[in-house]
């Protein structure tokens, strides 16, 4: 049973075969995007249901030889870190794709280049073996670059090559870290199970320098302080999907190597340098959440919004502890659940007003129901409010972190982001929302059902998460206790 | 003597082949399309026998093999090099069919030029002395020079054979220096008897150095290193397009060939510095080949500085000098040569629609003729080293080797390069992609040129997901190269290992391999 295989190259094929699609037909083009979409969440959610969440052992593997000169393999598997974003991005990307039947032109490259994105992201979630992980991991820059270049806003352009530079530069540094690995390796492997194995075995500080190796390639895609700024540029212009894409599930590559990769496979330079790690993630909560403040563009404000969450993430895992890393990948699962709706939401606002500027709307509450009301929710959900599932991952990662000694000071720094965090929210709020009305948007219409179907799962999870968070976490639990014991072992 | 027969049979049958296009064309009176038609064929014959010749009779299994008075050798790297020669002028020949420029010309001695500089290819992939080495590269160089110059009408054609010319002839000078202070040396001019000499060598430093010197400064302007590329842009743009495309791979890579023949085989490239020397001049080549690449507004100029910069990454494999760095530079030279190709088909293919190679001019091809469109973001992304193409692996491979070499801050260089060359590669997919068509008629393409389309993307795509198959075979040619400590007698096959670099190897064991060979 080739299960993982099945989920990766599902929406491949669905590319494919939309190349075949004549042109003019595009309710059918549409349609085939969903159903292959559609058929990879299914299979996805079939994995969670068959997974075994009491065992970190890895599941549904699948491994061949790929490369044998290089000792190659082709190896995917899951275990509870890869699980709840696997589900993640195969959910996204319908959505995502939902949410984009309204695009007119060139539709069979969109959903083309849109389902090969998905099998680049789905494969760096189930790869076990380095380069197999680099392939999909460079895989998912080309269709973004497209997608950001040619459907994107008025800078669009610039945005999509430096998106793609940016994230070059980082990945060929961590190339270099996987070719040190590999070299250091005894017998020279990319397989991550016998890494693994070898722990212990490296120098540390050959694990330093291949940490910052690697550090590069994921920091820019989380993305850390000082390597975000094409974040904010990249967001903007992208179209509403992409955006959604890049949000809700790119990001998530960057902390889940960090986790998988750099925690994993090199202990002693992880707990050498875990405070610095702390140090940056302090500044991506409070510079984030600084940045978001002072924009008032809506779409730049969640863009940046992205910096600071990602930041409770990093620190709920700089602090080694099972509490943190329980919040860190919750915080993963819920960020893209969240800011994924609050970028819908701003593209539903922004396609019938043509503005993103926060000055030029007001009282909206009285004229749009329905969207003021699922974008106070969102937004809520996004600031930590209890009861909705950002709410949880934020207190288990600050509870974590809390619990180094050494981290209590950067902790309550990184308090103040969450206040400005829920600052800048209720200053959109309250600026977009309330107050009188702007009678330049009177002829503003509500959702229509396009735009409900892609956000009401979103919203949905958002609250059964925020109640019931051990849907995730229980499954994830057991995998991350033991990478946590794995990285604590080390003296 | 037989044996030197079979090896030699491509070699002959390329040369009849061209003499009689030669003939063909001192019979011609005007350039008719049915006369063009011919000659194609007649080439195209040719190189398809001559590459059936090399397939069945000459593989590397049965072992190296020295012969023709020990002038010329047949071991893996001849292979290698052969069928990258064989190769490229075979697309060369299909691209050259209904070029826009060639219309009103007699094509016959065109092509017979083309063969007989696959004939100084296939013989500078052999040599074994550098008498016949400086033979092959003027038998290279010559025909290079006239089809360069072929559009007799065209100024800048002219202007591009004679500025090539001027540089050729000073780099066959710098050649004839370098060999003659080896020759004043060691009294030999053959290889092995050079190998043989390595102590002398080692004594008489500071003139050894200096012949080195000498043979790098040649070497380097074959395949076009930095700070000896200047004739490449000029070249590239004057000549006919499809000889543009063959200058950017066969003499390229012939020069990277001949020089793994001479520094890694036969000097062991750290007893003189070479290593360090190639090293420094790799970095500096891919360096400013992508920087000044950055800003080309012409198709076939970037094209020209990418061929340089992609010279620089292939000498990460001799840098390293390892079984593993030959291998690699095998399989680079193998990916380059497909994806270089399939890019150049395309820019013919568009410049025979459009008559124009600024990237300009590419603007909204993606909404003419989307399918040629997608093949070139294929070629681009394997020039930029994306995976999952041959250009990604090609890539890993000579940095894996690089690196296992301890060659660390060569390949943080060569990746930091890379990264740069993205900057040049996709205005050519900012402009088909993003930006709106100004025509919409869409671009035809022949029939030469799918068959060099389809085989091209086939095997830039087909090494890119299976590389195994490649692997394998580069890494069996790179373990059959001629060692110098034991080489066999002709005719008897011998177990070979490569010595690895830096290991004193052992004196050849052979009379016939210790006595210098001189011509006759």
């Amino acid at each position: 049973m080739h299960v993982l295989s099945l989920i990766t190259f599902l929406p491949l094929l669905g590319s494919l075969l939309i190349m075949f699609i004549p042109k003019e037909q595009k309710l059918l083009v549409r349609v085939f995007a969903a159903v292959a979409a559609a058929a990879a969440l299914a299979v996805s959610l079939w994995l969670w249901s068959s997974f075994n969440g009491t065992t970190a052992d890895l599941q549904f593997v699948e491994k061949w030889d790929w490369i044998s000169a290089f000792h190659i393999k082709y190896f995917m598997a899951v275990d509870g870190l890869s699980l709840p974003l696997i589900v993640l991005t195969t959910l996204l990307s319908l959505l995502a794709i939902i949410a984009s039947f309204h695009i007119e032109d060139r539709i069979k490259e969109y959903f083309f280049f849109f389902l090969m994105l998905e099998t680049a992201m789905l494969g760096v979630f189930v790869s076990l073996d380095l380069f197999l992980f680099y392939v999909f991991w460079e895989l998912t820059l080309v269709p973004m670059y497209f997608l950001i270049g040619i459907w994107g806003g008025p800078k669009k352009e610039y945005a999509a090559i430096k998106f793609f530079l940016f994230t070059l530069l980082g990945s060929v540094f961590m190339l270099i870290a996987f070719l040190a690995l590999y070299f250091n390796s005894n017998p020279h492997t990319f397989d991550f199970t016998e890494l693994l194995a070898q722990n212990g075995v490296m120098a540390r500080n050959i694990q330093l320098w291949v940490f910052a190796g690697l550090w590069c390639g994921f920091a820019v895609k989380i993305p850390a302080f000082p390597l975000h700024t094409w974040l904010p540029l990249a967001h903007v212009e992208a179209p509403t999907a992409v955006s959604v894409i890049l949000a809700g599930v790119l990001l998530k590559m960057g902390t889940y190597g960090l986790m998988r990769f750099s925690f994993g496979l090199l202990p002693a330079a992880t707990q050498r340098l875990a405070f610095w790690i702390a140090v940056i993630a302090a500044i991506n909560i409070v510079y984030g959440s600084l940045c978001s403040l002072a924009q008032t563009d809506i779409k730049r404000m969640i863009a940046y919004s992205s910096v600071n969450h990602m930041g409770y993430a990093l620190l709920g895992m700089a602090s080694l502890s099972v509490a943190g890393f329980n919040g860190a990948v919750l915080q993963m699962v819920n960020h893209g659940i969240i800011t994924g709706t609050l970028f819908l939401l701003v593209g539903v606002i922004y396609d019938r007003a043509h503005t993103r500027d926060i000055n030029a709307f007001g009282g909206l509450g009285t004229k749009l129901p329905v969207y003021t009301g699922f974008m106070t929710f969102a937004c809520f959900a996004s600031l930590g409010l209890p009861l909705l599932s950002g709410f949880v991952s934020e207190f288990l990662c600050f509870l974590g972190a809390f619990q180094v000694p050494a981290f209590r000071t950067l902790t309550a720094v990184s308090f103040i982001g969450v206040l400005i965090t829920a600052a800048f929210f209720l200053i959109l709020i309250k600026k977009v929302f309330l107050g009188p009305f702007n009678t330049r948007w009177e002829g503003l219409k509500d959702m229509d059902s396009r735009e409900l179907m892609a956000t009401i799962p979103l919203v949905i999870l958002t609250l059964v998460l925020g109640i019931f968070p051990g849907i995730v976490l229980h499954p994830i639990n057991v995998t991350l206790t033991h990478i946590v014991d794995l990285l604590n072992k080390v003296p | 003597m037989y044996l030197s027969l079979r090896l030699l049979a491509p070699v002959f049958s390329l040369c009849t082949f061209a003499f009689v296009l030669f003939g063909v064309d001192a019979m011609a009176l005007r350039g008719t399309d049915a006369l063009r038609k011919l000659s194609f064929w007649i080439a195209l014959v040719g190189v398809v026998i001559s590459a059936a010749l090399l397939v069945f009779p000459s593989g590397p299994e049965q072992g190296p093999h020295l012969f023709g008075h020990q002038m010329l050798v047949w071991d893996g790297l001849s292979y290698f090099l052969s069928w990258i020669a064989v190769l490229t002028v075979f697309f060369v020949i299909l691209l050259s069919e209904r070029y826009r420029e060639f219309t009103g010309l007699r094509l016959s001695a065109y092509f017979g030029l083309l063969l007989l500089a696959a004939v100084g290819l296939i013989l500078l992939s052999a040599a074994n002395d550098f008498l016949m080495i400086f033979l092959a590269i003027e038998l290279i160089g010559i025909p290079s020079f006239i089809l360069t110059g072929y559009l007799r009408h065209k100024e800048k054609s002219s202007e591009a054979a004679i500025k090539f010319f001027l540089i050729g002839a000073f780099s066959s000078a710098m050649l004839a220096y370098g060999i003659s202070l080896l020759y004043g040396l060691t009294g030999t001019t053959s290889l092995l008897g050079l190998h043989q000499a390595l102590p002398l060598l080692q004594e008489k430093a500071p003139i050894a150095l200096l012949a080195v010197f000498f043979l790098i400064v040649s070497f380097g302007f074959k395949i076009a290193v930095v700070p000896f590329h200047m004739w490449v842009p000029d070249a590239f743009e004057g000549a006919p397009i499809p000889i543009a495309a063959f200058l950017s791979v066969a003499p390229k890579i012939a020069g990277a060939a001949i020089a793994i023949r001479v520094f890694v085989l036969t000097l062991e490239p750290s007893t003189v510095g070479i290593s360090s020397a190639l090293a420094v001049l790799a970095a500096v080549t891919m360096t400013i080949g992508n920087v000044i690449g950055l800003q080309q507004t012409n198709v076939i100029r970037l094209l020209a500085y990418s061929s340089i910069a992609h010279m620089g990454y292939l000498l990460l494999g001799l840098v390293a000098a390892t079984t593993m760095g030959l291998s690699s530079v095998y399989i680079y030279g193998w990916v380059y040569l497909f994806m270089n190709l399939g890019t150049f088909a395309i820019v013919i293919a568009l410049s025979n629609a459009m008559g124009s190679t600024e990237i300009s001019s590419y603007a909204g091809l993606a909404r003419r003729a989307p399918r040629v469109s997608a093949l070139l973001v294929l070629f681009v992304l394997s020039l930029a080293g994306i995976p999952p193409t041959a250009g990604f692996f090609a890539k890993f491979y000579v940095f894996a080797a690089a690196f296992d070499a301890q060659w660390k801050w060569l390949v943080v260089i060569a990746a930091v390069n890379s990264l740069i060359s993205v900057g040049y590669y996709f205005k050519i997919l900012h402009a088909m992609y993003f930006q709106a068509p100004t025509e919409t008629s869409d671009v035809e393409l022949t029939s030469s040129s799918l068959l060099t389309l389809g085989a091209t993307s086939f095997f830039t795509l087909a090494i890119g997901f299976a590389p195994q198959f490649f692997l394998g075979r580069s890494q069996f040619l790179a373990e059959t190269v001629i060692p110098r400590s034991s080489v066999s007698a002709p005719g008897t096959p011998a177990p070979s290992v490569l010595v690895p670099a830096g290991v004193p190897s052992v004196p050849a064991p052979t009379e016939a391999a210790s006595e210098p060979t001189l011509p006759q």
